[in-house]
């Protein structure tokens, strides 16, 4: 579990972050959202020590941030993956990148050779091994820097806008990605300006000016966001689910308290059509 | 005039590495056009760009920049840097100086722009939503948001002919994408010519004139981007993951119902509900 505890952040000058209170539960899948500015990374950062707050505590699994042993701890079970890949990768090549992270959690070399292999295939970079990490196109880079935490294989994966330079196909297959480490009980903490990646998840906070303005299920956090003359301006909700959300409206539809996934909304469309 | 690509051909040299990302690229960007560009990863995009501004030099070919061959000589590529402005995929490797104000102002400066700086980034600013405060801090030290805003202020002070931009939309939030939709549109009204590299399709319907896309290092599509159906079933043909609300659409525009251009959730609520009286 990780818990914020009236958690205060600045950078030196004004508060990014103010009072925050707030809890991610083992296995749950969390989207953030929010603004340009309004402390998304910042949020994400302290949740495994790569900041500290300046006021209130972080804990992950009952260690705390603060306290320098344990924040060694907590970096190896909660995995970070940078909004821009440039700032987290180390190594001369992606091997060396891939290995660099495994030997902080301190893994045997056979089963770094095999995680290698299979975190490669995952991302779609077999081959890439011996690659001067300099030689990789931009969305290559961010399949590598997913990729090292996928390596290192934490409890908590924090993702920063992690398919940001995907092609729309990629994105897809990240989204299985991101199934698979569901269904093996991790828990995710994530942050997109794109929704419809954050469909499945448990939760969707809305960050607004260092706050945690809305903490709920997708659905009704999406309502919430557009019935809010405010929050709307800064959220793009994709067609497919203001679509959605207008049929429930009008009654073509049932009422549901989730959303529906690609193929699903495309079916009710097509049965809809069949029965007039 | 315009950006003309004749045969080019590009390699990367790395150690003993040759990675060869174009191959006998043929095309024309031209003014007052916006131009998007696809393609998977690593299928040459950024590589396309920078061959575009000079930055990178074909390895066999020729770019032509308004009559100007980019492998000519310094003096040649000096002049198509002036032309062709690039936004970086990461906007940090656009910056080197200590605020965001001088980065800004460090083209036109060093073109000898003669313009007031200050109204000139006064401007910029507030078109792509930038909060004055942040001038005088460090580029660095900014949300990655804002740094692409930036990024792309940094191009747009010096005013060039054409402006490439790689992933200009990539971590900005709805009103700064709309913002930056509305800017690319007044850029090609004022005569300018639009490279856009996206991954969002969506953006296609609101900004393409043309599109281009790459597989492999090869050109293997062009078509306009004008009319939403034909966007849609290039797209579609090409295999791209689509934007869900438009394979709905899709199901309407093959149905009977002849339905040609983009319409809104809303509009396709107000038709369904319409079918639905005159089918009961
Ligand atoms: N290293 C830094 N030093 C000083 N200020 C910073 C630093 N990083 C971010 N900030 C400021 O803190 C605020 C929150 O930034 P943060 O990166 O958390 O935003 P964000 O919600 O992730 O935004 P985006 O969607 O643009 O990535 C911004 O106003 C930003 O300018
Ligand atoms: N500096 C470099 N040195 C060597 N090879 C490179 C370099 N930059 C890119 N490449 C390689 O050239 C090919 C084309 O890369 P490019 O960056 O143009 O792709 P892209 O279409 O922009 O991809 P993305 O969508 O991931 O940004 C890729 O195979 C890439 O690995
Ligand atoms: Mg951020
Ligand atoms: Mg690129």
């Amino acid at each position: 579990m990780i818990v914020l505890k009236a958690v205060s952040f600045s950078y030196g000058k004004e508060m990014i972050l103010k009072d925050i209170d707030l809890r991610i539960n083992e296995g749950e899948f969390v989207g953030i959202i929010g603004p340009n500015g309004s402390g998304k990374t910042t949020l994400l950062k302290l949740m495994n020590g790569l900041l500290i707050p300046n006021a209130g505590e972080v804990e992950v699994d009952g260690m705390k941030t603060n306290i320098q042993e344990q924040n060694w701890e907590i970096k190896k079970i909660a995995g970070y993956v940078f909004q821009n890949p440039e700032n987290q990768i180390v190594g001369i090549t992606v091997e060396e990148d891939l290995v660099f992270g495994m030997e902080n959690v301190g893994l045997p070399v056979d089963e770094m050779k095999r995680r290698i292999k299979e975190v490669l295939q995952f991302v779609g970079l077999e081959g890439f091994e011996k690659r001067s990490v300099n030689s990789l196109s931009g969305g290559q880079k961010q399949r590598l820097a997913v990729a090292s935490i996928l390596a290192i294989g934490p409890k908590y994966f924090l993702f920063d806008e992690p398919t940001s330079m995907l092609d729309p196909n990629s994105r897809k297959d990240f989204l299985q990605v991101l199934k698979k480490l569901r269904e093996s009980g991790k828990t995710i903490v994530m942050i997109s300006h794109d929704l419809e990646e954050l469909i499945e998840c448990n939760r969707l906070l809305f960050i607004y000016d260092g706050r945690v303005l809305l903490d709920d299920k997708p659905v009704k956090a999406l309502k919430d966001i557009l019935e809010n003359g405010e929050m709307i301006k800064y959220v793009d909700i994709p067609d497919s689910i203001r679509f959605q959300i207008l049929l429930e409206k009008y009654g073509l539809i049932d009422k549901k308290d989730y959303l529906l996934k690609k193929i699903e909304l495309i079916k009710v469309v097509k049965d809809l059509v069949n029965t007039f | 005039m315009s950006i003309l690509f004749k045969n080019v051909f590009f390699n990367y040299k790395f150690a003993k590495q040759d990675i060869k990302a174009l191959e006998n690229i043929n095309l024309e960007f031209k003014k007052s056009t916006i131009s998007v560009i696809l393609g998977e990863t690593g299928s040459g995009k950024s590589t396309l760009l920078q061959l575009a501004s000079a930055l990178l030099l074909p390895s066999s070919g020729s770019v032509i920049v308004e009559g100007i061959d980019s492998s000519l000589s310094e003096t040649s590529r000096y002049e198509i840097r002036k032309k062709v402005g690039i936004v970086f995929q990461y906007p940090e490797s656009q910056f080197f100086l200590d605020t965001v104000f001088d980065e800004i102002t460090f083209a036109p400066k060093n073109y000898g722009i003669k313009e007031n700086l200050k109204d000139i980034v006064l401007k910029i600013i507030k078109e792509l939503g930038i909060d004055e405060k942040l001038l005088k801090e460090s580029p660095f030290n900014l949300s990655g948001g804002e740094k692409r805003k930036v990024a792309i202020a940094s191009v747009l002070s010096f005013s060039p002919d054409y402006i490439a931009m790689d992933e200009p939309f990539v971590g900005l939030d709805k009103t700064g994408k709309n913002r930056l939709v509305d800017l690319i549109l007044k850029l090609k009204d004022q005569g300018k010519g639009c490279i856009i590299v996206t991954h969002y399709l969506e953006l296609l319907k609101d900004i393409a004139d043309e599109v281009f896309v790459l597989k492999n290092g090869k050109l293997i599509s062009k078509f306009e981007g004008k009319i939403f159906f034909e966007l849609l079933m290039n797209l579609k043909r090409l295999k791209f993951e689509m934007p869900t609300f438009w394979e709905i659409l899709e199901v309407f525009m093959s149905s009977d119902n002849k339905l040609e251009n983009y319409i809104p959730p809303e509009e396709l609520v107000e038709l369904l509900i319409d079918f639905k009286k005159r089918g009961a």
